[in-house]
């Protein structure tokens, strides 16, 4: 609860007062609106063809035009933003979990832990994000599950390291040793004391990271590691566009549109959180 | 013209806070002598520090607002900021609390104390450094000449500062502000710099501001005092009659308030409530809501500096009459 | 009846210094101290940086473990208890720090940082606990409404009464007190002394009272123990011992703490020399590079501590009667003005 809240106060900190960063909360709000709701208002069907309106460009029928197969760009694009999102959302939910649980548990307890979970991220992150998507993909099948692990196990180290510094400054500051002399437990310290002291840190790097995630499952699917067809995802529907580039350029310009808007709108509301983080330092600073 | 290092008349500094303008320093004027010590003490939010930095202007300017005159050396200060940066380091000089922040971590000791005579006396590097060495003998860091080349992390603190003081007096300025010189260091180590500075502005003739909270520091070295409060200075005398007489109420409950290492308390002595906020000024005597003796008419009207006995002046209704 | 018994506590800390791994330095913060306090009563502890006071305090509450030495609560030897003994034994002896501003979570309301350790240790339960806190803000000073809000609202003053109530709230026999007004303006720091000399004799709670400042350890504290580089140089009870003390190192202390007399002021006493690093204290007696009347002996061998008057005790070979080293014995005819018994 304590976490839920203070997560609040820092959210609406940070978009009282900045109009961009609130642009990007709403413009992210609506994407994920139109994505819960593709099913309602796609005008067509995403999968099935229609051999006879193939490649045809943007027009009051089809607002982005078709593809190949003839299938409405617009409604895919719709679709598409189901995977993207639920891709970006779910994986760094899952790696900012697992990640900052390791970071902080690494931090407070130091000594030997504090090496042996370090290393092991370092171990994971030495492998560039390509590489354990295909392994991961090579090895359990593409799907948008293993999609998500794969791009799950990218984020887990990052989210250690970026919630371990922290760790170590708070657990420094007298009200945790307070917490010691008073006779609390560990666990209790770790949740009510040292987590929502180094939440800011972490949920700046989560929107940043979302944006990433987001562009890392429209690479795997533009190299066709991805969702399979003809599952629509932005990545794979750049990658089917691209063969056609200079005859059909719409195939590949409105799911770049897409990601531009989904990554544009997350580095928006993570630069607002940032800016969050500072004139409580900035505050903390006069008062000192 | 006037014979005084520093002059400064009718000072008043004020900041930006939510749409308005609040003086943090008001019409403050006081004449610092050369080869004097005159302590500005206070708690925090009395407006030392600021005062200090109104007059070597190292205010951020946005947000900020500077009245009033500054005479260095009988020359009236503009406040252009090339003047300014021209008088800095050369005719007037500063040390702060925390040396090891003022130090560059980067650079050797020697070049940083170097470094004044360089920029405002075009000495050569070679010259310079040599000077510095001088320099650093001279505030007692022994082996001047190997110690010159190392960096500020090989210094301890009572170290740093010296190398601070060094680097304030390269130039030989008339005036020599020191902003809580010793707050950082150890009882023994401050009575050594303590010593230091009281010894080097005799050699030197300046003019000694130093800013302190504390009255044990105060009693040790300076002349005369002046006792800040919520911006404004409330008393201000010959150290001597600071101490046996005060005049002002706060004055008194300050000296009554400190815990002292010198003899047994019967009970501790402490002032009610807290320095108000900057933008909770109150109207009449600032000090009268904290004030054993306040009337009426603290309450409503501010009272001015008024001379009681020779040289000793203080801001009271009550005990100092003040100017209706 | 002592509530803390502290009996040759030793802690070292091991250290790297330097790039790549660097050289192991062992830093002897504090090397066999030992000392009592009386229930009830505030017992000082000075001394200058890295003299290892903040390193005792925080043994005493077993924030770290300590290497040798034994510490006793009320005579029970903390280092046999079992972690979940330790932990309900914890409410006993609490701590107040230095820092006003990090010693509150600042993403927690007075109100909830004060309940939880009510709740955590069952002290009450349900409408009991806020009326608890209610009652315990209004003992240190402030309102009752101080319970819905956040640290960053209080100043320095009030931060540090809302941190006595904490430390309040499980009604502890012992309070350790780190530096816990040097923070504060003269004018909240004389309020803050007076609030915890009250609770103290109403509450009946013994100090730890740790600090550099003399002046406030002769207000506060009954007896107390001055520390160099890791050792107890002399204790006994506070008038006496800053009137008439008998180790220089007291001597030079007490003379070079500012006095707010004007008419009192003499050439600074100007003690020689650096403080020595705790990770390469001098041999001998710790102090002998800065002491006026050192000797060869004082260079080679450590002085016992020795109790030449009731209920004060000295670490120094001038004050050893069992010392017959012959340069010794001309310094103590020498300076035998400076240091005498009562």
């Amino acid at each position: 609860m304590s976490i839920l809240s203070s997560a609040t106060v820092t959210m609406t900190r940070a978009f009282r007062r900045n109009i961009p960063s609130g642009l990007g909360i709403i413009l992210f709000v609506t994407l994920c609106l139109l994505a819960l709701l593709a099913p309602i208002i796609a005008p067509y069907d995403p999968i099935e063809q229609s051999i006879l309106s193939r490649m045809k460009p943007p027009s009051g029928e089809h607002l982005f035009g078709t593809d190949t197969f003839g299938r409405d760009m617009f409604t895919r694009a719709l679709y598409g933003a189901r995977v993207s999102l639920t891709v970006g959302v779910v994986s760094v939910l899952l790696g900012m979990t697992i990640g900052s649980v390791l970071g902080v548990v690494a931090g407070y307890y130091g000594r030997w832990v504090d090496p042996l979970i370090m290393r092991a991220m370092d171990v994971l992150l030495s492998f560039p994000t390509l590489i354990t998507g295909i392994i991961i993909v090579a090895l359990l099948g593409p799907s948008l599950t293993n999609v998500i692990i794969a791009i799950t196990f990218t984020l887990i180290p990052k989210f250690a390291r970026i919630a371990r510094a922290p760790t170590l400054a708070v657990k420094e500051r007298a009200y945790v040793e307070a917490c010691r002399a008073m006779g609390f437990s560990d666990i209790r310290i770790i949740v009510f004391h040292i987590i929502p002291n180094i939440l800011t840190e972490v949920l700046v790097m989560a929107s940043l990271w979302t944006a990433n995630a987001i562009m890392i499952e429209a690479g795997f699917a533009f190299l066709g590691l991805g969702v399979r067809a003809p599952t629509p995802t932005w990545g794979g529907m750049i990658r089917e566009g691209f063969e056609h580039i200079f005859q059909a350029p719409w195939m590949s310009i409105f799911p770049g549109l897409c990601i531009l808007l989904a990554v544009l709108s997350l580095n928006l509301i993570g630069d607002g959180l940032r800016d969050a983080l500072d004139p409580r330092l900035k505050q903390a600073k006069d008062m000192g | 013209m006037s014979d005084a290092a520093l002059s400064v008349k009718n000072l008043t500094t004020s900041f930006y806070i939510n749409g308005e303008w609040h003086p943090a320093v008001r019409n403050l004027s006081f004449d610092l002598a050369r080869d004097e010590t005159l302590a500005i003490v206070g708690e925090s939010g009395s407006g030392k520090s600021v005062t200090v930095m109104s007059i070597m202007r190292l205010l951020a300017e946005t947000g900020s607002r500077i009245e009033g005159e500054v005479m260095l050396d009988g020359n009236v200060l503009t406040g252009d900021a090339d003047e300014m940066q021209r008088l800095r380091g050369d005719r007037m000089a500063m040390i702060f609390q925390e040396p090891m922040t003022a130090l560059n971590p980067v650079l050797q000791v020697g070049f940083q104390v170097a470094e004044p005579l360089m920029q405002h006396r075009g000495m050569p590097k070679a010259e310079a450094m040599a000077e510095a060495v001088r320099l650093l003998e001279q505030v007692g860091i022994p082996s001047a000449k190997s110690r010159a080349l190392e960096y500020p992390h090989q210094f301890s603190g009572g170290m740093r500062q010296r190398v601070m003081i060094a680097m304030a007096l390269a130039c030989e300025p008339t005036v020599l502000f020191a902003d809580e010189p010793t707050t950082a260091l150890d009882v023994t180590i401050q009575a050594q710099v303590l010593g230091l500075l009281e010894d080097l502005r005799h050699q030197k003739g300046m003019g000694l501001l130093l800013i302190t909270h504390s009255m044990g520091v105060v009693a040790a070295i300076a002349d005369r005092v002046a006792v800040m409060y919520a911006g404004a200075i409330v008393e201000t005398g010959p150290v001597d009659k600071i101490f046996a007489q005060p005049i002002h109420p706060y004055t008194e409950g300050l000296l009554k308030s400190i815990p002292r290492p010198d003899r047994d308390a019967s009970e501790i002595y402490s002032i009610p409530g807290s320095v108000p906020a900057l933008d909770k000024m109150p109207k009449g005597c600032r000090f009268a809501p904290r004030c054993p003796l306040s009337t009426e008419r603290c309450l409503n009207d501010d009272p001015s500096l008024e001379m009681v006995t020779d040289g000793h002046s203080a801001a009271c209704w009550v005990r100092a009459g003040g100017a209706s | 009846m002592s509530i803390l018994t502290v009996t040759n506590l030793v802690k070292h800390f091991h250290t790297r210094v330097g790039a790549f791994g660097g050289k192991p330095v062992t830093i002897r913060a504090v090397d066999g101290v030992s000392f009592h306090v009386d229930a009830g009563e505030a017992f000082g502890v000075v001394g200058e940086s890295g003299c290892g006071k903040s390193t005792v305090g925080r043994a005493v509450l077993h924030l770290i473990e300590p290497d040798e030495g034994m510490i006793e609560l009320d005579g029970t030897d903390l280092a046999d208890l079992r972690p979940s003994e330790m932990r309900a034994l914890r409410p006993r002896m609490q701590m107040i720090f230095q820092d006003p501003y990090s010693s509150l979570n600042p993403k927690q309301t007075i109100g909830a940082a004060l309940s939880e350790p009510i709740r955590v240790h069952g002290k009450a339960s349900g409408d009991a606990v806020m009326q608890k806190v209610k009652t315990l803000l209004e003992e240190v000073g402030l309102p009752a409404a101080a319970a819905d809000r956040y640290p960053h609202e209080f100043s320095g003053g009030q931060r540090q009464r809302i941190a006595i109530a904490r430390a309040l709230t499980l009604d502890p026999d012992l309070i350790v007190a780190d530096e816990a007004v040097s923070a504060l303006d003269v004018s909240i720091q004389a309020q803050v002394l007076k609030l915890m000399k009250e609770l103290m004799e109403r509450r009946g709670v013994a100090f730890l009272f740790i600090s550099h400042d003399l002046g406030v350890v002769r207000t506060f504290c009954k007896r107390l123990a001055v520390m160099y580089l890791g050792r107890v140089v002399e204790s006994g009870p506070v008038g006496t011992v800053f009137d008439k003390p008998l180790h220089p190192y007291t001597h030079s202390l007490r003379a070079a703490s500012p006095i707010p007399d004007p008419s009192a002021r003499k050439a600074l006493a100007r003690l020689s020399g650096e403080i020595p690093s705790a990770a390469s204290p001098p041999s001998g007696c710790h102090f002998h590079t800065r002491c006026p009347y050192a000797t060869e002996l004082c260079r080679t061998q450590t002085p016992k501590t020795v109790e030449p008057v009731s209920g004060r005790t000295v670490a120094c070979h001038l004050h050893d009667p069992d010392q017959t080293d012959a340069m010794l014995a001309t310094k103590q005819n020498a300076i035998q003005e400076l240091f005498f018994y009562d």
